[in-house]
């Protein structure tokens, strides 16, 4: 099984990995509008 | 007569197993009843009162009739107990809806029963600004429960000795072992679950208060748009939807969720154990990352070409979100259901038709055919290229990393082509259906693909006054679709053989 720490970590990578890839999308759309 | 004491044997296994999960569905409606106490809510608490009684009821004498050794318990068993189960649920649920008086008909609270177990999001219910906080609790339970798969849990934590459970959880569409241990696996999918409630929810909270919203009703709103989003299921506390907030940073959030949601339980695990490439490297997140791209760019282009939205951050909003929600399968939105079909123009209609049939990852609580069938039939047509191209005496092993390396075999690229051909035939049905009742073809497109994709982003096509036809074609898309085919196709299969076998009997 997993422990406490490893989970946050986990936590920690996935909402990191997601949240580029949002503000990835967030820059390509800023810039194909101007 | 040896072959109808057979089927009594079947029939016994079946019943004992969801009498189980009839219990299991009862014991969660004392949520909403705490709930509706806390709030003072009693006529609430007296609609779940008479129908937590149904449910034990029949849960009860399912179990005294039903017997676990009247057979060995084998494939057919778990996938029919499934399927089955769906649609007893789909009725028992659905009572506390009827008693609300928030529903036009019975068939309409059962629709939005099946919307929210197959975590759509597509919502027939009437004044939902002014329902009851039990009975949105209920709502929203459903659906996330409905994402970690009904019958798993009720049997997990239920029956001691789940033999078949792996074969009921094949059944509900999930066939990913975390762990050697069926139990395990369901109990690792709820783990993961409830860790990211706890972080969802206060952040959700917190954001609440931020934008205005008293300490109690934040909270509530903060658990509802989690499991909504967790869940990828689409539902909201009040009628405007993600409208309602009117706030970037919860559309943000949300956004986070429903994206996390998405993801295989699996993934998740795999980054908990310590593989973060596996983010990176895995063929669904691969082909989500890159048809998401895609899409946002055609959308984007499409949008300012009719300059829907004048500046960026609208854009986003708006469009982006959108797409988003669409190709995650949520159906959270942050326009009215019309603007699509009376802002958007058809480029940007058929993108996101595309999106919703796409949807997540397998084993999640998303819909639609999923990354991973997407990705394996792109690498099988690949695969054919490059064997055609190179010398015939070479023999070539193409490899996908999903979780572990896998070998791409001709079998694999074969029945994922062949889910995507049924998901695609539900989706012409559905869409041919609304055509035939009058509604434009885009329209009718649009809401077959959401209900195909298990979405909840609607053009205005699904309301009470829609035709009774459509609305039960519209569960069966929903049902089919979430269970992904076979173990419903295996109910059927099974109901008539057992007419066909009755019926020779009784000619001879």
């Amino acid at each position: 099984m997993v422990d406490k720490k490893q989970i946050l970590k986990g936590v920690l990578v996935e909402v990191t990995y997601v949240s580029l890839f949002i503000f990835a999308l967030f820059i390509i759309n800023f810039v194909s509008t101007r | 007569m040896k072959s109808l004491s057979k089927r009594f044997g079947d029939i016994r296994l079946i019943n004992y197993y969801m009498g189980y999960v009839i219990l299991g569905t009862a014991a969660l409606m004392l949520i909403p009843i705490i709930t509706a106490i806390g709030f003072g809510e009693w006529n609430t608490v007296l609609d779940f009162i008479i129908s937590i009684n149904i449910a034990l009821s029949l849960g009860l004498i399912l179990i005294i009739t039903g017997d676990k050794r009247s057979k060995k318990f084998e494939w057919r068993h778990g996938l029919i107990i499934s399927a089955l189960s769906w649609i007893v649920l789909m009725v028992l649920c659905a009572v506390p809806y009827y008693l609300s008086g928030h529903l036009n008909s019975f068939l309409d609270a059962c629709f939005d029963v099946m919307s929210g177990f197959t975590t759509t999001g597509l919502v027939l219910t009437q004044d939902l600004d002014h329902i009851s906080v039990g009975f949105n609790m209920w709502r929203h339970i459903l659906t996330f429960v409905g994402g970690q798969g009904m019958v798993v849990l009720a049997l997990t934590f239920l029956v001691r000795d789940t033999i078949g459970a792996y074969k009921m959880y094949v059944g509900e569409g999930k066939d990913i072992e975390l762990l050697p241990n069926v139990k395990n696996t369901a109990r690792i999918i709820w783990i993961i679950s409830m860790v990211y409630l706890v972080i969802g929810t206060f952040v959700l909270w917190i954001n609440g208060i931020l934008i205005g919203l008293k300490p109690v009703s934040a909270f509530f709103h903060g658990l509802f748009m989690f499991m909504s989003s967790w869940s990828t299921g689409g539902f909201a506390p009040m009628s405007q939807n993600l409208l309602y907030y009117h706030s970037f940073s919860y559309e943000i959030v949300t956004i986070v969720l429903f994206v996390l949601g998405s993801f295989n339980f699996g993934l998740h695990f795999a980054i908990w154990r310590g593989n973060k490439k596996e983010i990176v490297k895995n063929i669904e997140t691969q082909s989500f990352f890159i048809t998401v791209l895609i899409t946002s760019l055609l959308v984007i282009l499409g949008l300012t070409k009719l300059n829907v939205y004048p500046d960026a951050m609208s854009l986003f909003r708006k469009g982006i979100f959108h797409v988003l929600s669409a190709h995650t399968t949520t159906g959270l939105g942050t326009t009215y259901a019309r603007q699509f079909a009376l802002e958007w123009g058809d480029f940007g209609v058929l993108i996101l038709i595309i999106a919703m049939l796409i949807g997540g990852s397998a084993c999640s609580t998303a819909g639609g055919f999923k990354g991973l069938r997407v990705g394996v039939v792109f690498k099988g047509i690949v695969a054919d290229i490059r064997k055609s191209l190179s010398s015939e005496r070479k023999v070539k092993f193409f490899k996908f990393q999903h979780i572990k390396e896998h070998v791409l075999e001709d079998g694999m690229v074969k029945s994922a082509a062949f889910i995507i051909i049924c998901y695609l035939v539900l989706f012409t049905i559905g869409t041919a259906l609304g055509s035939f009742y009058g509604y434009p073809l885009t329209s009718a497109a649009f809401e077959a693909a959401s209900v195909t994709g298990n979405v909840g982003l609607s053009i205005g096509v699904t309301s009470t006054t829609m035709p009774m036809v459509l609305k039960v074609y519209y569960i069966i898309a929903m049902y089919l679709a979430r269970l992904e085919f076979i173990s419903v196709f295996v109910l059927i299969g099974y109901i008539f053989g057992g007419i066909k076998k009755i019926c020779l009997k009784y000619s001879k």
